[in-house]
């Protein structure tokens, strides 16, 4: 990759401002990371339409705050603003619940079941939320544990807990079928 | 790769589309900011940054009180973004060489 083509050179285009070369470099960070950003969302949102709109939301928090952005790659730090979308969102859907006692069906689930790896979404839809997350930024966004922890605000134990307790349920509800020589 | 299996399908798996981002740069970069700010670097190139802290003041004062709430609260939206990358053009160098 070009120096700068490098995470921290398009941040920097973004913190200049406006303009064309401010627009473009958000377009390029976005078609880099957005993939990995949106595949985490989507692990712990029921509804595809939510998951788009909290990763538009964390494009958009990370133009206005990319003066904020230091160095390295940009996808840990743009995971942690959607981890934080996730909260608010989390919460709010509490109390619209709460409020509404009625959950609204889900039209577009996150995970559909016909798309990419049906068995693999089915088995990590029934673990826990905490071990869906861990596993995703583990194995497919590539980050350390002390990264994942941070980003899912628990303890770098907890973190490294729910990656291997995730995995070993993964490779229980698998496990059959991999042996089978999938 | 892993030749684990199932870390394979687990880095594999990814969403089947992603959306485009028109609408993203559409928010982040608002066309009447964008209009804006091209029209006014050339007059902030010519101030200091102080001068520019102080115009921008006196606009964001005079915007919501001269016209009606709705539009003065839009307009000074408009002028804070306006303001802030002026700002951000002139700290980073990028006004004085329009």
């Amino acid at each position: 990759m070009r120096e700068q083509d490098s995470d921290p050179h398009l941040l920097a285009r973004m913190a200049s401002g406006s303009g064309p070369r401010a627009r473009e470099a958000l377009e390029r960070l976005y078609q880099r990371h957005a993939p990995a950003v949106l595949a985490f969302i989507s692990r712990l949102v029921t509804d595809m339409n939510d998951a788009e709109d909290i990763l538009q939301e964390t494009f958009l928090a990370a133009s206005r705050n990319a003066r904020r952005f230091r160095k390295g790659s940009a996808l840990p730090w743009l995971l942690s603003i959607a981890a934080g979308r996730l909260k608010t969102e989390r919460r709010a859907r509490r109390r619209r619940d709460r409020r509404e006692e009625v959950v609204a069906e889900r039209k577009r689930p996150a995970s559909s079941p016909d798309e990419g790896d049906p068995e693999l979404e089915l088995a990590l839809a029934r673990l826990p939320a905490g071990e869906r997350a861990a596993l995703d930024l583990r194995f497919q966004a590539g980050l350390e544990h002390g990264e994942v922890a941070r980003i899912l605000g628990v303890s770098l134990r907890t973190a490294k807990a729910w990656s291997a307790r995730g995995l070993e349920k993964l490779r229980a509800i698998l496990g059959d079928d991999e042996e089978g020589g999938r | 790769m892993s030749s684990d299996p199932i870390l394979r399908r687990l880095a594999d798996s990814r969403p089947a589309r992603v959306p485009d981002c028109a609408e993203l740069l559409d928010r982040a970069f608002p066309a009447e900011v964008e209009e804006a700010t091209t029209r006014f670097a050339p007059v902030a190139a010519a101030f200091s940054g102080a001068a520019l802290l102080v115009a921008t003041s006196a606009l964001l004062w005079i915007a919501p009180t001269r016209v009606s709430e709705e539009r003065g609260s839009a307009l000074a939206r408009t002028a804070l973004l306006v303001a802030e990358r002026l700002s951000d053009r002139y700290t980073s160098g990028d006004l004085n060489n329009e």
